[in-house]
């Protein structure tokens, strides 16, 4: 990032190259569907390409990077929910055969988007990811013990969601 | 590894674009730097003349605590609004007690000035001047703070702009009590401490648009 910084062009595209799929592995937990998750991508990226000065060398890449896409991703996801406000439903769509298909991880998604931030983040990291407690928190940049507290919540909403 | 296509154009976009950029200075130097506004003006303020009783004021040990506090969670607030526009090391909720902690001594040892009426009446001319002179005070330093964030990436502009407004308007408050030589308690309390605290909820509410990251 250094390199980058200094406008060196192939360390940076070295550098973007290698940070791809975990950042889109981590940007997955967010958006439901691939186009959604391309969009949320190339923001966090420019994102990433406008903040580029405000990495300090001496200090780990990873707290950056990954503040960066939870931030832009959480951003993506309220003007989702905010423009979900406006939709009009509707009883039968077109796309409803298709999409029964998909039920189950329709469903899913359903869910997991009603959940707050913090607990879908928590549950998709621990259940769906199936990474441990600490790499988690470590992730999530909090402690272990609030990592928990969340997933535990996450449960208890989910299953609260699933007998309705 | 190159995962998808819609990866290789945006880095092919952006790479194009990597030209050499100017590092933000570390927090700390940057806090520094900002550090020579309020003591400018308290340089400035001295020059005007700071209250008469000052130097029996500051032989209360209360007094001094209240402005230790006060400038504590000033300088703290300022410090962490200048941190958190750098991504991944914005506030965290301990250092935002800490503050909040810091500022709850300071009104505690506040309340504990005597409550005249009377005085507080009396003085609503001087009341009005000081609130007027707690926020010029606070408008340099807080307006380098702003500039200083808005280098960086800001990604809570509330929260930035709060701490910054609780960074400047904290060194006014501590500035004015050097410079203002009334003690009384609804006075402190509705010319000092109100203006820091609207200003504060001020900032906050405007920095959501101004420093967007």
């Amino acid at each position: 990032m250094e390199r980058a910084q200094a406008g060196d062009r192939e360390a940076y595209r070295e550098l973007l190259d290698s940070i791809g799929p975990m950042l889109r592995a981590f940007l997955r937990r967010w958006v439901a569907n691939a186009e959604d998750l391309d969009d949320l991508y190339q923001e966090v990226l420019m994102t990433l390409h406008r903040a580029r000065h405000t990495y300090d060398p001496g200090l780990p890449l990873e707290p950056w990077l990954f503040a960066i896409a939870r931030n832009t991703a959480a951003d993506h996801h309220r003007r989702r929910t905010a423009r979900a406000r406006w939709e009009v439903l509707v009883d039968v769509t077109p796309e409803t055969v298709a999409e029964a298909e998909h039920a189950p991880t329709a469903r899913l998604d359903e869910i997991l988007g009603n959940l707050p931030d913090g607990q879908r983040e928590a549950f998709e990291m621990l259940k769906l990811e199936g990474l441990s407690v600490q790499a988690g928190a470590e992730r999530a940049g909090v402690s272990p013990g609030t990592l928990k507290v969340r997933a535990h919540r996450a449960y208890k909403t989910i299953k609260a969601l699933l007998r309705r | 590894m190159k995962p998808t296509s819609v990866h290789d154009s945006i880095v092919e976009r952006l790479v194009a674009d990597a030209k050499p950029v100017r590092r933000l200075w570390p927090p700390r130097r940057r806090f520094l730097v900002w550090l020579g506004m309020p003591l400018a003006l308290l340089v400035a303020l001295a020059w005007l003349g700071l209250r008469p009783d000052l130097a029996q004021r500051l032989a209360s040990p209360l007094y001094v605590l209240e402005l230790l506090a006060v400038l504590a969670a000033a300088l703290g607030a300022a410090a962490l609004g200048l941190r958190s526009a750098v991504p991944g090391r914005t506030p965290t909720r301990g250092e935002i007690v800490a503050l909040v902690l810091l500022l709850a001594v300071a009104a505690i040892l506040v309340w504990r000035q005597p409550l005249n009426l009377e005085v507080a009446v009396s003085q609503f001319a001087l009341g009005r001047a000081c609130a007027a002179r707690t926020l010029a005070l606070a408008v340099a330093p807080f307006l380098l703070l702003v500039v200083a964030i808005r280098r960086g990436l800001p990604l809570q502009g509330s929260t930035s702009a709060a701490l910054a407004g609780a960074g400047a308007l904290g060194a006014a408050f501590v500035l004015m009590r050097l410079f203002c030589p009334m003690d009384e308690l609804l006075h402190l309390a509705v010319w000092h401490a109100l203006p820091v605290i609207a200003g504060v909820g001020l900032a906050a509410v405007l920095g959501r648009r101004v420093l967007r990251g």
